[in-house]
């Protein structure tokens, strides 16, 4: 587990935390960006959404990684989350799928992903309030 | 935190209660819960008041037992939603779908 945090001015902040592949440690995810969220003033809702978002993205882990992670950053008057090892999220999948699609898309309609060739990588940017 | 059920009968409910955090690593044994309570067939209510958070993961699993149930000849019902289970649930759609009671006592006056 990697946890790292960056300069304590408030108006540009980053805290990141990588753990292994394991469904195991999405809760750990969870209770990171929740935890640096409250840290950061985030109102209550705010950080419930950011749970839910982290924890559907690393919930679905790209097949080829060992580790995944998060990386919050807050600039400029907005949180950007970045997950990394995760899966494309917005593809056309049975089961669960079109239920998990349409949640990341209410929660998070600015998601994107991309591959940078060291991981899969999906962001979003939320509005800081507080 | 742990996961944890309670089950009682108030006819014609049986009510199964769940303290913890559902998710992907939960969902088995969620599914295996329920599929417990409703063996038989049976007027499941799902209290998931106890619930500090839910995400998708646990959809596929609710949706999957309240077909079985009315296939049955019973109902389902989701009891006491707050939080993140509120926000998966009505995002998706899904409280058109379930019963939804805001506590135990309103499933027996409405």
């Amino acid at each position: 587990v990697t946890v790292e945090a960056g300069p304590s001015r408030a108006s540009d902040r980053v805290a990141s935390l990588e753990v292994p592949r394991d469904e195991r440690y999405v809760a750990t995810l969870r209770a990171f960006v929740a935890s640096v969220g409250r840290s950061w003033g985030l109102d209550v809702g705010l950080v419930e959404d950011l749970r839910l978002v982290v924890s559907e993205l690393c919930s679905a882990p790209a097949q080829h990684v060992s580790t995944i992670g998060v990386e919050m950053r807050a600039q400029d008057g907005s949180i950007r989350l970045e997950c990394h090892g995760v899966r494309e999220p917005l593809g056309d999948g049975d089961g669960d799928e079109p239920m998990r699609r349409r949640l990341l898309l209410a929660l998070a309609p600015d998601v994107r992903w991309w591959s940078d060739g060291t991981g899969d990588r999906v962001a979003f940017g939320l509005q800081l309030t507080g | 935190m742990d996961l944890s059920f309670e089950t009682r009968v108030e006819e014609p409910w049986t009510i199964l209660s769940i303290r913890g955090e559902l998710d992907l690593q939960t969902s088995t044994r969620l599914q295996e819960e329920l599929k417990s309570a409703t063996d038989g067939g049976a007027w499941l209510a799902l209290d998931l008041s106890g619930v500090s958070f839910m995400d998708s993961s646990s959809l596929g699993v609710l949706v999957g037992c309240l077909k079985r149930v009315r296939e049955d000849g019973g109902e389902m019902a989701l009891v006491g939603l707050r939080g993140s289970p509120r926000k998966v649930i009505e995002l998706t759609g899904l409280d058109s779908v379930f019963r939804i009671a805001p506590d135990v006592p309103s499933l027996f006056t409405a």
